[in-house]
């Protein structure tokens, strides 16, 4: 069987991601210009990215077929990137549709399109698989994580909706750290070209990506201020356009539950697929560690929770950190510690 | 100032500081940021390499503190057991409450938690007070496990209940917890883990346990008959790696099957898992043709790998000791398939050099004669290596997974609800009030409740 070249899946993910970026800057325009038909456009784009996914997906899964060795398409980052972005856009779009809370397309979208930008700099050939590699305890790894992730991701972006709706400094040093770590892989990058010497590369990352942070927290904090100062009650159209702080606790957290759920599976599944391949469910390489702390720090959320009864800020501190456990997991683990990981090359 | 506060009996504060969840959330923290210091350092690197890269003083320190086997560690295994202990304390201290709230009687409906619901529902319908009573009562039947009715003064009373035992979810989670501890451990005491190397053709019936160094007996033999790796079509990447073997056990008909990665072969307890392979060794015969460069008479000499053969024209005596297929040369650049040939004679010291072969250009002179290897007819010798473990823990582990996944479910997404409805009479039409409440996710129930309430309106 030969497909026509337009229906490949790599080009269809392309478009998938623009339609995606497009969404978001609907989805931000909304937000800020309160206009009805920005929302619907938005959502509507929304729903043709996330089918437009969905086909790349079972494009990408006929492909491996014409090239002889059938397989599920959630074996190798490229992958998963994509399948990521599918799963933010259909959590997200399940709970605009449950909750109506259209202002976290705004962060949503962003994720999605992200996801897919950087799957498109990955390496996109379909190679047959190794032997370890062929199971169905992978499939069902790589599934059950990748929901949970992205639920983590969807929570991240109620989170900092939170934040924003109750201008809470937090918001300085998240964006402090955002910046921070940007700045720091950016002066590595570039200084890296140039330079050999490990000494000069961490110099220049650390400070560079500690001014930076200093710089994007500063600046946040003082227009934090600055907004509180106009206007007290917090009754600007802005933050009055955003839910409710109880009703974003609640949804974050329900959101963060969902994604504790999955994770507890991914990493079951992973130990059930380790076993079989290897003979130990268990061996404390560097993914499946960062995953278990990954696990930990949401168990504690959800404790100091149930237990301790934290709400509000608190706990969507400790999500923050839980996010940040979930993108080191995800991406750090790959590109700074090595590990045995299939992913890891 | 209460001076019997202060003065508490040391047996309970024991028991309060083991049973605290502020324990827990600390011990959580704690054991996440030490399994961090494992992925920082690598742990399957040797001594020596941990010496190079700290260097002497960092190394000591590390090395002291385990840092190089940080799960393995004593006061990480300590930490795991506090967490196990902390869980185990307060579930002893907690259940007896939880069971009594679980399985005591149906509280039914009390005006005081009524009055403590924010949110209501209210309408009239147009019918008695107890025929509405009666329309209630079939529609929360079939929602609810638990309904009561009663009567409050002048008004009907329906109380609905459903999920109470939901409110023991966590202790699945808890127990799933000390499962799977539980099972690591039997693993570790019970369990063994070790590697068998077997040519093609030969058959091995103990295993070589790392942690012990020693020889375990294994309650079967088994022999590899073949082993095979597969290709993808048309590619070099490997699709699957094969071993078939003969299982003899005492007392049984030998039988065959097959073991390949992610397909283990488990027997008796036993694992056996497709883990490596090797080649010990070819077979199979080389045709090298020897030529005397003074006569121009030459000569093709068939000869089996590893058997010696004599040269012609007298000169002596050769032998193949190895066949090779991918000779490197000083640059690492792959020379193809070579054999190494040994010459002797019947005075002098044998040669010993590498031929390339099925390169009948490539020629040597060694003793007197010009030597070239013109073609092979060998297959390899494979040796499978197949990892053995035996982890009685295994199963505990996963029903440990399995408990921690329903308890998860029970946990996050179902509650205990209670549905409080009361209805007044008002003339020949009653007045009702509806309100619901759940100890977890209130909006959710809030959804619930409403729905009931639209239900039971337009029920007239
Ligand atoms: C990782 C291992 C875990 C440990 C060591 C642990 C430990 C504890 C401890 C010591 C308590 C205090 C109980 C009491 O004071 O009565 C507790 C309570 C609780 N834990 Fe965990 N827990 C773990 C995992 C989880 C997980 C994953 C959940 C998921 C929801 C969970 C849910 C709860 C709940 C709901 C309570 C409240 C008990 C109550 O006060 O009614 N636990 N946990």
């Amino acid at each position: 069987m030969v497909l026509p070249e337009f229906l490949e899946s790599s080009l269809v993910l392309s478009v998938v991601t623009f339609i995606y970026g497009a969404a978001a800057v609907l989805y931000w325009a909304n937000w800020i210009f309160e206009k009805p038909v920005l929302g619907r456009s938005a959502t509507w784009l929304m729903v043709i990215g996330f089918l437009g996914n969905t086909g790349g997906i079972a494009l990408r899964w006929v492909e491996t077929y014409v090239q002889g060795h059938g397989r599920a398409p959630f074996t190798n980052l490229y992958e998963s990137l994509v399948f990521f972005s599918w799963t933010i856009a259909l959590l997200y779009l399940v709970i605009e549709k449950q909750h109506k809370i259209r202002s976290l397309g705004a962060f949503a979208a962003p994720l999605a399109f992200l996801a897919l930008a950087y799957a498109a700099l990955q390496n996109k050939d379909i190679m047959p698989l190794m032997p370890a590699l062929k199971s169905n305890w992978l499939i069902a790894h790589v599934m059950t994580c990748f929901l949970g992730y992205a639920a983590f991701a969807v929570a991240f972006g109620l989170a900092v909706i939170y934040l924003l709706k109750a201008r809470d400094k937090g918001l300085a040093w998240l964006i402090g750290a955002i910046f921070g770590i940007g700045a720091a892989t950016l002066a590595v990058t570039v200084t890296g070209m140039k330079t050999d010497s490990f000494w000069t590369l961490a110099g220049s990352g650390f400070f560079i990506g500690a001014g930076g942070a200093l710089a994007a927290g500063f600046l946040t904090a003082t227009i934090i201020n600055l907004i509180k100062q106009n206007d007290p009650e917090g009754q600007g159209r802005l933050t009055k356009m955003l839910p409710d702080l109880g009703v974003m606790d609640e949804l974050t957290y329900q959101t963060i539950l969902f994604g504790f759920m999955f994770l507890t599976a991914g990493i079951i599944t992973g130990a059930v697929w380790a076993n079989s391949a290897w003979g130990r469910y268990w061996s404390w390489d560097p993914k499946e560690t960062w995953s278990l702390i990954t696990w930990l720090i949401y168990a504690t959320m959800i404790h100091a929770r149930l237990v301790r009864g934290w709400r509000g800020r608190r706990t969507i501190y400790l999500s923050l950190v839980g996010f940040s456990a979930v993108l080191f997991t995800y991406f750090g683990v790959n590109t700074l510690l090595k590990g045995l990981h299939s992913y890891a090359t | 100032m209460n001076n019997k506060q202060t003065v508490k009996k040391p047996e309970i504060s024991f028991v309060a500081f083991f049973a605290s969840v502020k324990l827990s959330i600390f011990l959580l923290l704690t054991v996440a940021a030490t399994s961090v210091i494992g992925t920082l350092i690598p742990q399957e690197a040797s001594l020596r390499e941990h010496y190079q890269n700290f260097g002497p003083t960092l190394f000591r320190i590390f090395d002291t503190l385990g840092f190089f086997n940080v799960y393995q560690a004593k006061w990480f295994q300590f930490l795991l057991g506090l967490l196990a202990f902390n869980l185990i304390v307060c579930t002893l201290k907690r259940f007896p409450i939880t069971w009594k709230l679980v399985t005591g009687v149906t509280p039914g409906f009390s005006q005081g938690k009524f009055n403590s619901i924010k949110e209501k529902h209210q309408f009239t319908l147009k019918m008695s007070a107890q025929q509405a009573q009666a329309t209630v009562l079939d529609i929360v039947r079939k929602r609810f496990r638990t309904v009561t009715e009663g009567r409050e003064g002048e008004a009907f009373t329906v109380y609905g209940e459903k999920g109470r035992w939901t409110r023991m979810g966590f202790y699945l989670i808890h127990m799933a917890f000390l499962l799977i501890l539980l099972g690591a451990i039997i693993g570790s005491v019970f369990g063994f883990s070790g590697y068998v190397h077997i040519p093609e053709g030969e058959s091995v019936q103990s295993v070589e346990n790392k942690q012990h160094e020693q020889e375990m007996a294994l309650p079967f033999t088994i022999k590899c008959d073949s082993f095979s790796l597969d290709y993808y079509e048309g590619t070099r990447s490997i699709s699957e790696f094969t071993s078939f073997v003969t299982i003899i056990e005492p007392g049984k008909e030998p039988w065959q099957t097959t073991i390949r990665v992610n397909h283990p072969l488990r027997l008796h307890g036993i694992n056996l898992y497709q883990s490596t392979y090797d080649i010990s060794q070819h077979s199979g015969t080389i045709d090298v043709q020897f030529t005397d460069p003074e006569t121009g008479n030459s000569e093709t000499v068939t000869t089996t790998i590893t058997q010696m053969s004599p040269l012609p024209f007298d000169k002596g005596s050769f032998m193949i000791t190895e066949y090779i297929e991918h000779l490197r040369s000083r640059d690492g650049h792959d020379m193809g398939p070579a054999a190494r040939m040994h010459m002797f004679s019947e005075n002098g010291p044998p040669a010993v050099f590498m031929m390339p072969v099925g390169e009948p250009d490539f020629m040597q002179n060694k003793m007197g004669l010009d030597v070239r290897v013109i073609q092979g007819e060998v297959t390899p010798i494979y040796v499978t290596g197949l990892k053995v473990t035996k982890d009685p823990g295994v199963w505990v582990v996963y029903a440990g997974f399995i408990l921690i996944l329903v308890g998860c479910l029970v946990t996050f997404f179902m509650a205990h609800q209670q549905l409080y409805i009361k209805i007044s009479p008002k003339g020949n039409r009653s007045f009702v009030e509806i309100g619901g409440t759940a100890n977890k996710n209130p909006q959710g129930f809030e959804e619930r409740t409403r729905r009931i309430a639209r239900r039971i309106e337009n029920k007239e």
